[in-house]
């Protein structure tokens, strides 16, 4: 059987590279800024009444829980995709309605509201992406009537919501995702770093 | 690790119903870093190895070694584009029973995620191969896949995710045309902010459509690292 068999410089270099890799090797701590570790549950481990209401919601569609385990606490989360439409809700541990969003393209968004948005970003960051948009809803009895009136109620009501945005964010020497939260008119409420996306596995 | 199985013994099949064409069998490796230079700038060293034995032969292939290995050090120079947008420059010297190579690449990859938990991938690499003996080797390639993570909505630390690829090769060498087909099915894991390994099936069909088909089975191990600073 034949061997493979190195020169002396093929084998500095693959010595040489070798090193370079071990030099690059990332065992050196992390930075952590938001932890919410997600994982599916079955709808066994939901709370009654959170089930109650995404029943009453959402009587034949598909519903996908999760459990999201933050720093502090942990909630429920129902996700359904309605048509072309995807909601989730957020509930408690208990059980108790915490927010529900709504997923929205760009072209949703109110151009005033867009402006104001992309003009506080523009004041962060060098180059950023809006990578996701959802209107929130943290009144329960507005949710419930969005919803059971197909978004009717949300032509003929003034209803109370705030754009989560999940935005990629350049700056001089960093690039990273961020949670922003805004309210209805494009007012900067918050922001939370996330975790980045690796594509490497992807493309090598 | 099911559907792992389901994807070996589909394999194996197929390699039952042809033992009559040139298939190979063997076991690779991947390990692969990543070093941001700049936002937009990072560089992407690989090795990468395989050792490959050949389970069925043809008359001409009688003087054939039944074993081949190589091992290849790769060195990418990437560009984000936008987030999901990545142009990579880059080249490998491969070291091999056989015959020494090296190769020059050119790829721009692409991932769509339309707020489902599934994502889309895309990947066009060109590339030249150069061997002392032989002629020029041009491919061009086109990767499509798509990625779930297999515990939730989004892929956490120590959570598998199911990766699946399938790669469409056109060559061209002396004048002469030929393709090739390859599909890999793969089960990662997120080991933490910057790690990820993987356990896959990588299954090559060589000239698919014409009489001298090679088919080759592989067994991939892949280890990913990033210096990407990430939380």
């Amino acid at each position: 059987m034949k061997r493979i068999s190195y020169t002396l410089k093929e084998s500095c270099f693959l010595i040489c590279l070798l090193f370079a890799t071990a030099i690059l090797s990332p065992f050196n701590g992390s930075c952590q800024k938001k932890i919410e570790i997600e994982q599916s549950v079955s709808e066994d481990a939901v709370p009654e009444i959170s089930k109650a209401l995404i029943q009453q919601l959402f009587p034949t569609d598909k519903v996908h829980w999760y459990l999201e385990k933050g720093e502090a606490d942990s909630t429920f989360e129902a996700k359904v995709k309605v048509g072309k439409k995807r909601f989730s809700v957020e509930f408690s541990d208990e059980g108790d309605f915490q927010d529900a969003e709504a997923l929205i393209s760009e072209k949703e968004l109110p151009k005033a509201t867009l402006v104001a948005i992309t003009s506080a970003l523009e004041k962060t960051f060098l180059k950023f992406e809006l990578k996701k948009i959802q209107k929130q809803y943290t009144r329960k009895n507005e949710f419930i009537a969005l919803i059971e009136s197909k978004g009717a109620s949300e032509l003929k009501m003034s209803l109370s919501f705030n754009y989560e945005i999940i935005i990629y964010g350049e700056g001089i020497s960093s690039k990273s995702y961020y949670e922003y939260l805004f309210d209805k008119n494009g007012l900067f409420l918050r922001k939370q770093e996330l975790h980045e996306s690796n594509y490497d596995n992807y493309f090598y | 690790m099911k559907c792992l199985l389901v994807c070996f013994f589909s394999l194996l099949s197929i390699y039952s119903e042809a033992q009559n064409e040139r298939d190979a069998a063997g076991v690779s490796f991947d390990l692969n870093s990543s070093k941001d230079l700049t936002t937009r700038y990072s560089l992407k060293p690989s090795l990468k190895g395989r050792t490959v034995s050949l389970l069925t032969k043809t008359l001409e292939q009688e003087s054939d070694d039944r074993n081949t290995r190589r091992l290849d050090l790769q060195l990418a120079l990437e560009r984000s584009l936008k987030s999901s947008v990545r142009l990579a420059l880059g080249g490998f010297y491969r070291f091999a029973d056989t015959q020494n190579a090296f190769r020059l690449f050119e790829q721009i990859g692409w991932v769509n995620n339309s707020g489902s938990k599934i994502e889309f991938i895309h990947r066009i690499r060109s590339d030249q191969t150069f061997r002392v003996d032989d002629g020029i080797e041009f491919r061009l390639r086109y990767r499509v896949g798509f990625s779930f993570p297999l515990q939730g909505y989004k892929l956490n630390r120590n959570e598998k995710y199911f990766l699946v690829f399938s790669e469409y090769l056109a060559k061209y060498q002396s004048s002469n045309l030929s393709n090739e087909l390859r599909i890999k099915v793969t089960l990662g894991q997120l080991l933490n902010n910057r790690n990820k390994a993987e356990l896959g099936v990588d299954f090559r069909y060589d000239n698919p459509i014409r009489n001298n088909q090679e088919r080759l089975y592989l067994l991939n191990i892949a280890y990913f690292f990033s210096t990407t600073k990430r939380n």
